[in-house]
Formats: structure tokens, sequence, C-alpha cells
């Protein structure tokens, strides 16, 4: 993937980071002596580790997203809660491989570090395409809702994701 | 030290003792623990205990430095938690069983 | 009102931590106390910082908290996957209720993946 700098990506980092500087240093004067540097080795840094590819976010995605963490963060707390006190233990729990239908590295990320977030899942080891995941009650759909909080880390992403369906072995969106 | 407002400063107090008993429950797991594994997740979850109970004081004592001492605490405490995994993994990769595992999983890093 | 949400957000947040601490001493395995720490634990972390940013109300504070917030829910789940993939390599046994159906043909090394343990 091509490391190519576009105007609006240096624009949108520089009014990020120096903001960020700002709010941080509650707008004292002096500091920018140091501040200004460091806005620079941010971007310099930025630009090296992450490629700046067309990533193109999608707004509500991200909205609905955040709104759908929140609320299963909360279920996955009361989760553990729940069996944590019950001194009969109903756990069912099994090794799972799930292949991923994501391709995009930042989109497989973001849905490795969601799985591990929520309730009754934690992801465990990658091979390649699959990945292995604990389930703690193997009662529950456990592919369903992972196909679930795939699409969902999909529709954060807009022309980046390509989903392929292993099966037929073509790509539908 | 505690702030004048009297709904933060019992809850603060409350979340200070509930913080400082699971710190020394986790210890107690660090202390048990049958592999190493259960002592470096024993470890893991000390560092974000004390991160919850750096960001309570800053609450409870009205000091605002102290949440930038749980970022930075925060920082050192992951590099730590993922320093000692490899070391873990790189002791148990010196025994050849465990490096025909290696070889069967065909995603490395 | 402010110190009111920040009241309940601290009890409810420390409350979250006790029972992920109360979990890695009652849970039988080692990978399911990593699924109390990362959950249990980084939610009640969560919640007492943001109720410091609703304490505080100002904008560098509740920078600085959702940063806090944003670092820990982007490290616990991958210390808790490299936690898990040394344990796998050190032989780490499951507990024994544990399904392990799909990879038993594949692994034939004693471990995680030990096909005796049905």
């Amino acid at each position: 993937m091509a490391k190519s700098m576009s105007l609006t990506w240096l624009i949108a980092r520089i009014i990020i980071y120096t903001g960020t500087w700002w709010v941080l240093t509650k707008g004292a004067a002096d500091s920018w002596p140091v501040g200004i540097p460091a806005v620079l080795a941010a971007i310099y840094i930025d630009f090296n580790l992450f490629r700046p590819k067309n990533a193109r976010w999608s707004v509500v995605g991200l909205i609905a997203f955040v709104l759908f963490f929140l609320k299963y963060s909360i279920y996955s707390g009361m989760d553990v809660v729940r069996r944590a006190y019950d001194p009969r233990l109903p756990l069912d729990p099994a090794m799972v491989e799930y292949p991923l239908r994501l391709t995009s590295s930042a989109a497989r990320n973001l849905f490795i570090c969601t799985v591990s977030l929520l309730p009754g899942t934690l992801s465990t080891a990658i091979e390649g395409h699959k990945l292995v995941i604990h389930a703690l009650d193997v009662g529950r759909p456990v592919e369903h809702e992972l196909n679930r909080i795939e699409n969902r880390v999909a529709a954060v992403f807009k022309n980046s994701v390509l989903i392929k369906d292993f099966k037929t072995g073509e790509s539908k969106k | 030290m505690p702030v004048e407002s009297m709904p933060v400063a019992i809850a603060g107090q409350f979340a200070l003792a509930a913080l400082l008993i699971s710190i020394i429950l986790a210890l107690a797991r660090l202390v048990k623990g049958p592999a190493a594994a259960d002592r470096i997740v024993a470890l893991d979850l000390i560092s974000i205990l004390i991160v919850a109970f750096l960001a309570a004081y800053s609450i409870y004592a009205g000091e605002t430095s102290f949440l930038d001492v749980a970022i930075g605490y925060a920082l050192i405490a992951f590099l730590g938690t993922a320093a000692l995994a490899r070391f873990l993994m790189r002791s148990a990769l010196k025994k050849s069983e465990n490096r025909e595992k290696l070889e069967n999983m065909r995603h490395y890093e | 009102m402010n110190e009111i949400i920040t009241a309940v957000l601290l009890v409810l947040g420390s409350l979250f931590s006790f029972v992920a601490a109360l979990g890695m001493l009652r849970l039988p395995d080692t990978v399911i106390r990593m699924h109390a720490a990362t959950k249990a634990g980084t939610l009640g972390a969560g919640l007492i910082l943001i109720g410091e940013a609703f304490f505080y109300a100002e904008l560098g504070i509740t920078l600085r908290a959702l940063a806090a917030i944003t670092f820990l829910l982007l490290t616990a789940p991958v210390a808790a996957h490299l936690i898990g993939r040394a344990a796998y390599f050190s032989n780490v046994k499951l507990w024994h209720k544990t399904w392990i159906d799909q990879l038993a043909e594949r692994y034939k090394t004693g471990g995680y993946f030990d096909p005796d343990h049905k």
C-alpha cells in the first residue's frame, strides 16, 4: 500500500496534534518551544507507522459502533459478575475456530479487540485468516454473534473492507 | 485532603477500599497460581486495578495530577506485561516439543 | 448533579473491579481468568475514569481521561492475546470441561489442544 500524503491528511493531523497540545498545556504561551517540535515529531511518527491510505470512515457506522460497544461492554461486565458469584459456575467453555471475513488489517484489529471485550469471548490466537476464540458458553450461537459483530465493524469503514465468502469464493460487500 | 462534596467523599472512600481489597485478592492469585501464565494474568489485573486506584484517588484528593500518573503507569505496565508474556513464550519454545506446535501454527507474529 | 454521577460511577467501577479480582480467585482456568480481568477489570477502570471526567468538567481532564480509557481498551485485549499464546506454548492445562473438538485433530502435542481433555 503506497504511502501517499494527501493535503487533507496533513491538515487534519496538524489540527489534531496542535489542538491536543494546546488543551493539555491549557494554552500556556511558553510551552510552544517544546510543543512545536513535539507536534512535528508526532506527525512524522504518525506518517511512518500508520500508512495513510484512503480509509474512509463512515460517521454513522462509527457512532452506531460506539453505542453498540458501550452497551455490550456493560453486559460483559455483568456477565462476569454473574459467573463469578454463582457457586455452580454455569460455564461451558470451548475453543472455537472462526474464519475471519474482514480483510483489512485495521478492521481486523478492531474486530479482535472488540471480540475480547464483549461478553463470553476472548481471542486467543491467529493463524492466517482463522481466529481461535475461547468462548465461555457454547450453548449460545457464537458464530452467529461473531458474524453480527463483524458486520458492525465493517460498517465503520466504508470502502477499504472487502468481505469474502469463503464457501463460494466471491466477494460481497 | 478529601473534597468538599459529601457524596463524592463517601463514594471515594468506598471505591478506594474496594480497590485495595481487589488488589489483595489478585495478589493471592499471584502467589497461588500454579502456572507462570496465571501469575502474568494476575499482574495484568493488578496493573489495571492500580490505574483505577490512581483515578479514584485523583477524584478523592481533588488533585488532577494523579491522572497523568495513571496514564504513564498504564503505558509502562502494558510494556511490562507484554515483555513478561514474550519471555514466557521464549522460555517455553526452548523445549523442542513446543517447536512442533510452532511449526503447526502457520502464522507467527 | 455532576457529583452524584461521579459518586455512582465510582461505586460501580470499584464493584466491577472487585468482581474481576474475585473472579481471579474463583474461576477454574487460566483463560477464563483472563476473561474476567479483561472485561470486568477494564470496565471498572473505565467507569472510574469517566467519573473523573464528570467530576472536574474541564476539557483537559476529559481529554486525558478519554485517552486513558482508549489506551486501556486497546491494550488489555492485546495483553490477553499475548498471554494466551504464551500459555498455549507453555502447556497450560485447560479446565476439564472445555470442548476442543475442532482443534483436536490438528494439534497432536499436549497442552491446550489435548484431545484427552473432553
